[in-house]
Formats: C-alpha cells, sequence, structure tokens
C-alpha cells in the first residue's frame, strides 16, 4: 500500500502545493508529448523515487507492473504496426506517472496533501472526504491483515471472498459508528 | 446541586430487520451535577445504549422505539438535536478507533471546536491544554492511527476535555488497555470530576468504578438490578455479583 513515509529528502521539504502543481504539469505534458518524450517520465520518477529515500512495499510494485502490463498489452492489441515499440513506451509513460503519483504520497504528509489540495481550489466538502478516506486506508489496510491472519490460523488458503466479507462489514461498521461520533462532536453536512 | 441527567421510565428496544430487541425497560435514574456516576453490568445489559440515550443519539440516530424521557439539566433532550447536546455532553466511544479520523492528533481534537467557529487562538490553547492533560502534548502532530491502544483511547478523551461541556460520558474507556493505562485514564477522569465535571461512566470491571464513582448502578437485563453510593452498594455487589476484589 503507498502511504506516506516520514524523511528529510528535499522531495519531502519541498511545498506540497509546488509538487501537486508539478505532478500535473509534467503528467498533462506527456499526455500531450509523442510518446518518445512521454516515457522519459519513467526514468525520472525512479531518479525521484532514489533520491526521496522512500522505497515503496512489494504490492505496490506489483501494481505498478500490472498496470504497465496492461499499458504494453493496450498497444499490442490496437496498433497494427511497431506494437511492442509502442508498448514499451506506453508501459515506460503509464508506470511513470504511478511512481510520480506514488511520489506526491510518499513524501508528503496527508494534512499537506489535503491543505495544498483546498489552496488549489478543492471544495471543503470535498477536503473532508479525502481525510476520512486518508485516515481510513491504513485502518483498512490492518485490519485486512488481521483477517487474512485470521484466516490463515484456521488453516484457509489466500482467497478473496472471506477476505472480502469480514473487511466490507467492518468498513461499513465504522461508517456507521463514525457518523454517530461526528455529529455527538456538533458535526453536521450544513456545517462545512 | 441540581440534576445533570435525569432518567425517567426509559425503555428502548432496537428495531432489526423487522424485529424488535429490547435492551432497556422501565429505567429511571438520576445524576447529580458534578456528581461521578459509574453504569455497570454484564456485556449486552443495556449500558452503552443507556449513554448513547443521554445525548439523544438513541432514538434520533439509532433506529428503535422509545420511551420515557431523559433531561439533561432540566430540559427534555428530545426536543434538542445531537448538534446542539454536544455542547452541554461530550461523549467517548468505547474503541476509540470509532470516532478517530483526522489526519493528526491536533486536528482530531480541534474538530469539535472548530464546527463550533472558535477562534483560532482559543482552538490552538484548548488543543494544547487537552492534549497535555492526558499526556499527549509532544503527540500533536502524529496520525493518530500510529498511536498505540491506550494512547488513542487518551485522545479521544481529550476530544471530550476541549469540548469543555459540563457532562462528560464514556463508555468502557479501559476496555482494551492495559492496567497501567486504565489507572491513568481514571486519574484523569477523576481529576476532571475534581474540576467540576459530571462524569459518567459505563465499566463492567467494577475495580476501577468502585475506586473513584460516588454512585453506582448495576444494569442487568435492561433494567436497575442495583443503584446506590458505593457504601450501601459494597455488600449487595459482593454478594449478589460476585464481586470479590472490591477493597
Amino acid at each position: 500500500m503507498i502511504k506516506y513515509s516520514s524523511g528529510n529528502s528535499t522531495l519531502h521539504n519541498t511545498n506540497a502545493k509546488a509538487k501537486i502543481l508539478a505532478f500535473f504539469t509534467l503528467t498533462l505534458a506527456a499526455a500531450i508529448l509523442p510518446f518518445e518524450y512521454a516515457a522519459l517520465l519513467l526514468p525520472f520518477a525512479l531518479f525521484l523515487h532514489a533520491i526521496s529515500k522512500t522505497p515503496l512495499e512489494r504490492t505496490a510494485w506489483k501494481a505498478v507492473a500490472a498496470l504497465a502490463l496492461f499499458a504494453f498489452a493496450v498497444q499490442i492489441v490496437f496498433r497494427s504496426q511497431n506494437g511492442v515499440y509502442y508498448g514499451i513506451l506506453n508501459a515506460a509513460y503509464v508506470s511513470g506517472v504511478i511512481l510520480l503519483a506514488g511520489l506526491l504520497i510518499t513524501t508528503t504528509k496527508p494534512g499537506d496533501l489535503r491543505d495544498a489540495l483546498m489552496q488549489l481550489g478543492l471544495p471543503k466538502k470535498h477536503a473532508f472526504m479525502l481525510t476520512i478516506a486518508l485516515e481510513a486506508i491504513p485502518l483498512l489496510q490492518a485490519k485486512a491483515e488481521k483477517v487474512r491472519m485470521a484466516q490463515n490460523a484456521r488453516g484457509s488458503e489466500r482467497k478473496l471472498m472471506p477476505m472480502l466479507v469480514p473487511l466490507l462489514h467492518s468498513l461499513f461498521e465504522r461508517a456507521k459508528k463514525l457518523s454517530i461520533s461526528l455529529e455527538a462532536r456538533g458535526f453536521s453536512p450544513e456545517k462545512l | 446541586m441540581g440534576e445533570a441527567v435525569e432518567l425517567q421510565n426509559v425503555g428502548f428496544a432496537y428495531a432489526q430487520n423487522g424485529f424488535s430487541k429490547s435492551v432497556l425497560k422501565n429505567v429511571s435514574f438520576s445524576v447529580g451535577k458534578g456528581e461521578f456516576a459509574g453504569i455497570m453490568g454484564k456485556t449486552g445489559c443495556g449500558k452503552t445504549t443507556l449513554l448513547l440515550a443521554l445525548n439523544g443519539i438513541v432514538p434520533k440516530l439509532v433506529k428503535g422505539s422509545f420511551q420515557g424521557k431523559v433531561l439533561v439539566e432540566g430540559k427534555d433532550v428530545s426536543q434538542k438535536s445531537v448538534q446542539e447536546m454536544s455542547t452541554r455532553i461530550a461523549y467517548v466511544f468505547q474503541d476509540p478507533n470509532d470516532q478517530i479520523f483526522s489526519l493528526t492528533a491536533f486536528e482530531e481534537v480541534a474538530f469539535a471546536l472548530k464546527l463550533r467557529k472558535l477562534g483560532e487562538k482559543e482552538i490552538k490553547k484548548r488543543v494544547e491544554n487537552a492534549l497535555r492533560a492526558v499526556g499527549l502534548h509532544e503527540f500533536q502532530q502524529q496520525d493518530p492511527t500510529t498511536l498505540s491502544q491506550g494512547q488513542k483511547q487518551k485522545l479521544a478523551i481529550a476530544t471530550a476535555i476541549a469540548m469543555d461541556t459540563p457532562i462528560i460520558v464514556l463508555d468502557e474507556p479501559i476496555a482494551s488497555l492495559d492496567y497501567e493505562s486504565a489507572k491513568h485514564v481514571y486519574a484523569i477522569l477523576k481529576k476532571l470530576n475534581k474540576q467540576g465535571k459530571t462524569i459518567i461512566v459505563a465499566e463492567h470491571d467494577p475495580e476501577f468504578l468502585y475506586a473513584n464513582a460516588s454512585k453506582i448502578l448495576v444494569l442487568d437485563g435492561g433494567k436497575i438490578a442495583v443503584e446506590g453510593s458505593k457504601t450501601v452498594l459494597k455488600s449487595k455487589l459482593m454478594s449478589e455479583f460476585g464481586l470479590r476484589r472490591l477493597k
């Protein structure tokens, strides 16, 4: 899972707003430019990852690889000529974008990210939803780990449904209890 | 000294998939202003439901049939919204993970204060004082999910302290804490009580309640089984409920 990792690199100390603007400028520019240039996003993102010293978890790398493979396959299927060549470039572009997005998240405190998005025009209501979503990620991750251990302890193999049901249940339970606790502290949607 | 909280013949049955499950039956009791009251009973006896009725969450946000009347500082809770009640009663949930949602400990405590549109300086002062009171001052900018369970519980209590309500209600605040953390939580509550706050705690462990509460009531099957000062209760609790650890 991709989440903030504390550190003292140049990227960690760069202003969150500047990082968001740089991310969108780079990815949009790469989308407009020819594939050959867009593919340069990957080495650039790898270089930034190296200097930020925030290694991604294995699962995150797997997700990047899966999406890169999909981007490669799209070019193979839809291009009549040079499918492999454009497939590699497209895979590099997609991986670059995902790694840059990951870098933005891993080097920016969630609170700073939300505040910067608000300064850039994100409505308060959406910022509030983003806060809850960002905070729910590590909780869900911890819950998933507990469910997995409980399943393994009972001799269960890795299966999606036995994992999904208790996870969804706990997600809905948390949503219900959180909404009650917010109201008990004086919250109402109109107040945002 | 008037009554902080008064329940008059309160009954509640949860509505579940077309069925009705009765949890409170004709409960009447009162807690005076500045009192430290404890509600005891086995799991499922109705403690949480009773606490949720105090600020109107039951029946306003929880489906079910409600009878009776709840008065807080002499005013009928049914006539007030849960948001209005948040200025009189602060509620601390049993599992802090159910209420913590902010990205830093500071923001979590400041949440209710921002809703009240307090000034930034006032918010900062209250949040810092509340976090200091529970020993979490140095964790202000920390992500709450990275705190230990005991620290999360203290953070939840800090949110209640910062709200500065005359009444603080806590649902089994030490349920998942170790003995030392539990002792610290009760020391904080005792201090708040000495400052004049009315404290109402639901607990299944009698030890801490007996040491701190001036008034205890025992719920059994949704009804009040025993009620009174701890002196009156001591023999009853020991004989009827088999509680042998009371000193």
